[in-house]
């Protein structure tokens, strides 16, 4: 079962041929046979198992689901009806929401059933996962080695198979870069094709929720269910989405732009060897290489952690330990609690980017921080307009590396800043954006390739990341899926 | 630009963080990561941003108007329950005026 795909399962189960329990349950068994991995943080089996034989009765009484019967796992920052949601953070320590995310409603409605809560780095602001409360993730290629981040515990789940989809939240990278470290497909849609209304924000003008699936196709398929406009969410858009079949009969690509600047400095051969065998593919299946130029690409990863951060200072100022969450409870003022509450619940890494987001907000260097980098936000769209007009989609590296070891880059934040490079200007620019694996560096560590296409050319992009499926293969599962390496 | 831990303060104040609650070491590193972190970001000073609009959202998106019907919302029992502390229907917080609220 667990090399079944998606699309298989819930095909399985509405004509009959397995229950969507006896998938779910076996779905427990693997991510219990997996826990070392820490992919999971909340999980409850007996509502998951009665969730299952519900949409079995929803099977028998002929509702024809999309989804039937097929287990996945969400990211902790997406809240879960019954299912503790607490962005990996003491801040949100036994926090259930009162209401449930859209995205994931939207799939139970299809017949998903979500098995648990996975693993993050803390309110989703990393590149390692090592930032979360609970621990870290462990990659299930090399378990000395990082899942990526922020999306942890999302990307090992499916690369372990312990689920074939989850979903995760894409800020700078959140879901791109932990998917091309764990060898599995990682997909940010367009900004504004899936509601946000239920996810814990963020920077709200960069977020965007997306799948992690084994292949291509199952990201086309969670997509198709999640896509469209939300009442609950202003911020989507009413842009008509593709349906399933015209995304899984996409063409391949005609033009395929490559940015120059991309390939300029300090990246690693091994993914360029990567890089080079995916241009490769889509020359074979008709496409030709242009290149572009995205001139003002080196000033990405500085307009992100200034409009990030800010956005991010703003929407954790709700975390005040009043109405819920945690609370210090050895204050005696109300703003003592306050500070006390929000010193003490958040992480290092958190504190340090509401302490950057206050700074560039604050009178004297709102212009010259916040503003300006909001102004270079601009030159960043009309470049990629520009570069879109040469080219359906464009082929880059996804990370600069493949996965790098726990620790390795010590105290500095800036080097890991950095390991968002590739990943970063699809959100300034809400650019649909995915990576697909693209094969294993001579260690053995998979490696994807990101693909970005025009906003809503989601058609585009799915048809050559189906392209360079077909004629690189999908990627196998870890040796240790199973977990007992570790 | 270097942060000294004057700044620290008053950026933390802003934020309704105490820093004075963590160890010395902890203060000054992230006075030290937050001076580099600017520095990097100092970078854009080379952009030419000569006319250029803040971008608030990257894509266009028009306004939309929602129905102005009533939707059921979580009853009080349901909105209360993640509260730290109550009493009743009401939560409890420690004392807000009377040297509770900028007193601190």
């Amino acid at each position: 079962m667990a090399d079944q795909t998606c699309l298989e399962i819930a095909a399985s189960v509405r004509s009959g041929q397995q229950t969507a329990e006896s998938v779910v349950s076996a779905a427990l068994a693997r991510m219990e046979a997996t826990a070392s991995l820490g992919a999971f943080v909340h999980v409850d089996r007996d509502r998951a198992l009665a969730d299952a034989r519900a949409v079995d009765a929803r099977v028998a009484a002929g509702e024809l689901l999309p989804l039937a019967g097929v287990p996945v796992a969400v990211k902790d920052n997406l809240c879960t009806e019954g299912l503790e949601t607490s962005c990996a953070s003491k801040m949100l320590g036994g926090f259930v929401a009162t209401y449930e995310a859209t995205a994931v409603s939207r799939l139970r409605a299809a017949g998903a059933v979500v098995i648990g809560k996975t693993n993050m780095d803390e309110f989703a602001m990393g590149s390692s996962g090592e930032t979360s409360v609970f621990g870290r993730a462990l990659n299930p290629w090399d378990t000395e080695r990082v899942p990526g981040g922020s999306s942890s515990g999302s990307a090992v789940a499916v690369s372990s198979r312990a689920v074939l989809a989850s979903l995760g939240s894409d800020t700078g990278g959140s879901i791109r870069q932990p998917a091309s470290f764990c060898g599995v497909v990682g997909f940010k849609p367009t900004y504004g094709r899936i509601s946000r209304r239920g996810l814990v924000a963020f920077a709200s003008s960069l977020d965007q929720i997306g799948p992690f699936t084994t292949d291509v196709a199952d990201a086309a398929l969670l997509f198709s269910v999640m896509a469209g406009q939300d009442g609950g969410d202003m911020t989507t858009s009413d842009a008509p989405v593709p349906a399933l079949d015209e995304l899984l009969h996409a063409p391949a690509p005609l033009r395929v732009g490559v940015p120059k600047e991309y390939l300029a400095e300090g990246l690693n051969p091994e993914v360029r060897a990567r890089l080079d065998a995916a241009l490769d593919a889509l020359k074979a299946e008709g496409a030709e290489i242009v290149e572009v130029s995205l001139p003002h690409s080196k000033y990405a990863v500085a307009t992100y952690y200034i409009l990030a951060s800010a956005e991010a200072s703003s929407n954790l100022a709700r975390f005040d330990g009043v109405r819920y969450g945690h609370r210090d409870t050895t204050a005696t003022s109300l703003i003592d609690t306050y500070r006390r509450t929000r010193t003490f619940g958040f992480g290092a890494e958190v504190r340090r980017r509401i302490m950057l987001g206050t700074f560039v907000l604050s009178a004297g260097y709102y212009d010259a921080y916040y503003q300006r980098a909001q102004k270079v936000r601009s030159v960043f769209v009309r470049e990629f307009e520009a570069a879109f007009r040469q080219c359906d989609v464009m082929l880059t590296p996804t990370a600069p590396t493949a996965a790098f070891k726990f620790g390795e880059h010590g105290d500095d934040p800036l080097t890991m800043y950095l390991a968002d490079i590739y990943t970063i200007p699809a959100n300034l620019a809400g650019l649909p954006a995915m990576s697909v694996p693209a094969g294993l560096t001579s260690d053995g560590l998979p490696v994807g390739v990101q693909l970005l296409a025009a906003p809503f050319a989601e058609k585009s992009l799915f048809g050559a990341a189906l392209a360079l499926e077909r004629r690189l293969g999908k990627m196998e599962a870890p040796p240790a899926a199973s977990g007992e390496k570790s | 630009m270097s942060v000294t831990l004057e700044t620290l303060k008053h950026t933390a104040e802003l934020a309704r963080l105490d820093l004075s609650l963590l160890p010395l070491e902890e203060q000054n590193r992230l006075a030290e990561q937050m001076s580099r972190i600017l520095a990097f970001v100092e970078q854009l000073s080379e952009v030419d941003v000569e006319g250029e609009e803040p971008m608030t959202h990257p894509i266009a998106l028009p306004t939309t108007l929602a129905e102005d019907v009533a939707v059921p919302a979580p009853g009080a029992a349901v909105m209360l329950a993640n509260a730290p502390a109550r009493s009743g229907d009401e939560i409890v917080v420690p004392r807000v005026l009377d040297g509770g609220g900028e007193g601190g």
